[in-house]
């Protein structure tokens, strides 16, 4: 890239250019820079390259701990500069800068344990999404009560917007020695009292909870259950409200508990003293 | 001596900062106010969002942010701004601040404070976007002088009259680092007395202290350790000349316990009353 000192634009982009990709650049540095008592120009230059490498590492580090313990570091942090060169931020918060990392890996030939690498990073991803989103109301299960029968057919229930819906190759939730091998599992990561957790369902209950966070009413979210018995639907559900994982649940018509109303919530925030770190 | 906003003294403050969560909220410490990275809490509305709202309710909040980029020449980000317009209303911030730097250009954020050139283009263009973004904000913008690794050789103006003029220009104030005033006389070989006697009275806001990370040939701003005492004098003066002006400890790696980092920030106090000695052997 072409340097004009004498104009900021051209200073910038030249700047910036060096800083995220290095290469020879002495002759330009020097007649851009002055050198310090210590330092030529271009040395005074390689501490903004070295640090924006470095910043961005430790982000995606933070963003993706599983993924550095599985692959260590050098390897990941190796991995995480191919990923910062490819994708680099676009946002005014770091805090994105991991999105895309799940989708570069899929790319990545030669990764050591490469689908259990895959699965995780995705988890990893899903659960700083749900760490960031905002705060739903939670739906209590006593609005069911009051739901006539011949109306439960027609309830949509709506998915906190802090929740996600993981289908993969393996179990990368336990991560531990035993997670490594394959295993289809299905999971919903969310939050609950502001900490990230997830919930290993069978495939049934996944196809279930898929449909009604597409807003497909219950007859219909319950066909793609494939064959599941009622007792284990109620038994999903249940689960389901005692983990505050709907903040709606809407009916065609009021039920006859709360006759003025079509939905019926609670608010959750959690006492300080209860709240754990994340 | 008041600043031409009469906005307050708020008195020796801390960064709001994850790890301080759990123990912010336990003890409710009795610390003036709170400064937080406004990035940190754009774009969530978790636990973060729940805490800044109940620390927001018990302390006088200013916003702090480092994505501003107030010396690029792409695009402003009226995006961004709306985020930060939005905050500062949920949160009653006392005041917006950021940075005399550039992030990055053709989209790109590279997460760094990147120098100005300090020359009349630099003066131009930065007052510009001065005025755009307070008008927009609708209020005054605050802009501190960052830590720097080099010097351009096409600069024509230091660093303390090109933010002197900067003020007149664009009508924005100043949150003066004393930290980052000396971080930055080491690496280039300036007098940070001189510096300091320099910048404009009425427009400073706030003052930032900070410890720094040295590594002989250079001074590297980490927010990683405690203040150390040249700093400590330098702060000193600040005061006799420009008098109480809020002050805020900075602890951003290495961060030991909200007591530690709170008894820090107190130091500054003993530095605004005690004589040169005595506040010394005090520290």
């Amino acid at each position: 890239m072409r340097l004009d000192a004498t104009r900021l634009g051209s200073v910038q982009h030249w700047m910036q250019s060096y800083i995220r990709e290095g290469g020879a650049a002495a002759d330009e540095a020097a007649a851009l820079i002055r050198p310090s008592r210590a330092l030529a120009p271009l040395e005074r230059l390689d501490i903004y390259r070295g640090m924006y490498e470095l910043r961005l590492v430790e982000a995606l580090r933070a963003d993706y701990p599983g993924l550095v313990r599985l692959l260590g570091e050098d390897l990941f942090d190796e991995l995480a500069r191919l990923y910062v060169a490819a994708h680099p931020s676009r946002s005014y918060t770091l805090n994105r800068l991991g999105d895309r990392l799940p989708e570069y890996l899929a790319r990545v030939e030669g990764l050591p344990k490469p689908g259990f690498t895959r699965a995780l990073a995705r988890l990893e991803l899903a659960e700083t999404l749900v760490f960031d989103e905002e705060e739903s109301l939670h739906a209590s299960a006593e609005f069911l009560t009051g739901v006539p029968a011949d109306q439960w057919s027609g309830l949509r229930f709506r998915p906190i917007s802090a929740l996600r819906l993981l289908r993969l190759d393996y179990p990368a939730h336990l991560f531990a020695d035993a997670a490594l091998r394959p295993k289809k599992t299905r999971l919903i990561v969310y939050r609950r009292d502001f900490a990230v957790a997830s919930l290993s369902v069978s495939e049934p209950a996944m196809a279930l909870f898929e449909a009604l966070a597409e807003g497909r009413p219950l007859s219909d979210a319950v066909e793609r259950a494939d064959r599941a018995k009622e007792s284990e639907i109620f038994g999903w559900f249940r689960d389901w409200f005692s983990e505050g994982l709907f903040q709606s649940v809407e009916a065609a018509q009021p039920p006859r508990a709360s006759a003025s109303r079509t939905r019926t919530t609670r608010a959750t925030r959690p006492s300080a003293a209860a709240n754990p770190g994340p | 001596m008041a600043n031409r906003w009469n906005l307050p003294d708020l008195g020796f403050g801390a960064g709001l900062r994850t790890v301080h969560f759990q123990h912010i909220l336990a003890e409710w410490p009795a610390v003036d106010w709170f400064e937080i990275l406004s990035e940190n809490f754009l774009d969530t509305g978790g636990r973060p969002a729940y805490v800044l709202d109940l620390t927001a309710e018990r302390y006088p909040v200013a916003m702090h942010g480092v994505s501003l980029s107030v010396g690029s020449t792409d695009p402003v980000n009226f995006e961004y701004l709306r985020k930060l317009k939005a905050l500062a209303g949920r949160t009653k911030a006392r005041w917006i601040s950021d940075h005399l730097c550039w992030t990055g250009v053709a989209g790109i954020n590279t997460h760094d404070l990147l120098p100005m050139p300090y020359t009349d283009e630099s003066l131009r263009h930065v007052a510009e976007r001065v005025r755009t973004i307070s008008d927009y904000l609708e209020r005054p913008l605050f802009l501190e002088n960052p830590s720097t690794y080099l010097e351009f050789a096409e600069s024509t103006w230091t660093e303390w009259d090109f933010l002197a003029e900067l003020t007149g220009l664009s009508g924005c104030g100043l949150l003066l680092d004393v930290n980052n005033v000396y971080v930055s006389s080491f690496n280039h070989g300036f007098d940070p007395f001189e510096y300091v006697d320099r910048i404009p009275v009425d427009r400073v806001v706030q003052i930032h202290l900070a410890g720094h990370t040295h590594k002989g040939t250079h001074i590297l701003d980490t927010h990683s350790d405690h203040v150390v005492d040249p700093v400590w004098e330098l702060y000193r003066r600040v005061y006799q000349r420009m008098g109480g002006i809020a002050t805020l400890l900075e602890w951003d790696d290495s961060i030991p316990s909200f007591d530690t980092v709170h008894a820090e920030a107190l130091k500054a106090r003993w530095y605004r009353t005690m004589p040169q000695q005595e506040a010394r052997s005090a520290a």
